[in-house]
């Protein structure tokens, strides 16, 4: 009985439009700080997370640092190794007359496989072997040159000079270039 | 200002992560490393010394020589600045004329000298015949290099011995190492006469 008065006078009493506005603000304003509120705690609750894993994996740094160090010694011997491999590196990729010691051998097999041609002198350079041989006669010179000329691995063969005396015969010297 | 921290703190731990990664793969290395191949140090050293390595080329160049049965009738040494290699090696010239009966004599003193600890080069050779005999003029390259001066930093990654570099370390191993006397100091003694 008492509830269904209302004593109020009618024109001050919020129109019902404002109330239902409030209602929603209300409502509004409840949600949104729940929202907040979760928000907040899930921003901290990350950063506490990544707080501690940034002071784990620190820590794991510091450990494995430590233990670099007691291997110090390895590292250095591996470092001093490789700096000497490297330069070694360097110093056998050029070319050098060492690389020409194969042709020298080379004709000195073909001087020794063919009757009548001697040996007599060489000079090896960097990318170069020179030969120079003695050929009693012009069959055993031509020997000499057809076998030589039949290495395949040989890129140019050159003739330098080519002498002939009754007493010695044939005097020849090639350049050759692998 | 949350988003500006956290994008920091994300930014922290990958940072973080790659550099504890890193330690991590260089910690491995430093374990896995085969002993066999730091046992490679002193051959490393000897192939390619400190110093000029003059005495122990000319030593190698005799035992050569006296291997093949022949002479090594000349020792010039020349100290080069015109290294065209690389600026961190330190370059000498020694011209040696070996005397052999024949070319297969020379050109095994020039294989015994390439078989040779320190490394060495053959940059010139020339072969005349003398008489009954050969004589060979050999120009080496002899090569040294100071050691390095610091290591990596402790955090920058290191990587194991690469199959090339043991086979190559494999090949020095095999070089024929100059001989090393050492001098046993003498025993004092006791002086009466100092002045004697």
């Amino acid at each position: 009985m008492a509830g269904g008065i209302n004593l109020l006078p009618q024109d001050i009493k919020p129109k019902v439009s404002i109330l239902k506005l409030s209602k929603k603000l209300k409502r509004f304003i409840l949600f949104g700080f729940m929202f907040f509120v979760f928000l907040a705690s899930t921003v901290v609750g990350t950063l506490f997370i990544l707080s501690n894993n940034l002071k784990r994996s620190i820590a794991r740094q510091v450990a494995a640092k430590t233990e670099i160090k007691n291997l110090e010694a390895t590292e250095q011997k591996l470092f001093l190794i490789r700096d000497r491999l490297d330069k070694i590196k360097q110093i056998t990729a050029v070319k050098t007359a060492q690389d020409q010691i194969n042709i020298l051998e080379d004709a000195l097999n073909q001087t020794k496989a063919i009757d009548g041609v001697d040996f007599s002198g060489a000079e090896l350079q960097q990318t170069v072997a020179k030969v120079s041989i003695n050929a009693g006669s012009s069959i055993a010179l031509s020997n000499f040159l057809y076998n030589l000329y039949g290495n395949e691995d040989y890129k140019r063969i050159n003739l330098l000079a080519l002498k002939y005396n009754v007493d010695l015969g044939y005097t020849v010297t090639l350049s050759i270039v692998e | 200002m949350f988003c500006i921290f956290l994008s920091t703190q994300l930014a922290d731990l990958r940072q973080a992560k790659i550099d504890e990664t890193t330690l991590d793969e260089k910690l491995a290395t430093l374990k896995s490393v085969e002993q066999s191949s730091l046992s490679g140090t002193d051959v490393s050293v000897k192939a390619l010394p400190v110093e000029n390595p003059a005495m122990f080329a000319i030593s190698q160049v005799k035992d050569s020589a006296v291997l093949a049965t022949s002479t090594v009738s000349a020792v010039k040494l020349k100290n080069e600045t015109n290294n065209t290699i690389s600026k961190d090696l330190s370059f000498a010239s020694l011209e040696t004329t070996v005397i052999a009966s024949d070319a297969d004599s020379v050109v095994k003193v020039m294989q015994g000298i390439i078989n040779a600890a320190p490394v060495t080069t053959i940059d010139e050779v020339k072969i005349e015949k003398k008489l009954d005999a050969m004589s060979a003029n050999i120009k080496l390259g002899l090569y040294w290099a100071a050691l390095p001066a610091e290591v990596s930093a402790v955090d920058e990654p290191i990587n194991d011995l690469t199959a090339d570099e043991k086979g190559l370390l494999d090949k020095l191993s095999k070089l024929k190492q100059p001989i090393y006397t050492t001098l046993v100091p003498q025993e004092t003694t006791d002086r009466p006469n100092p002045f004697n």
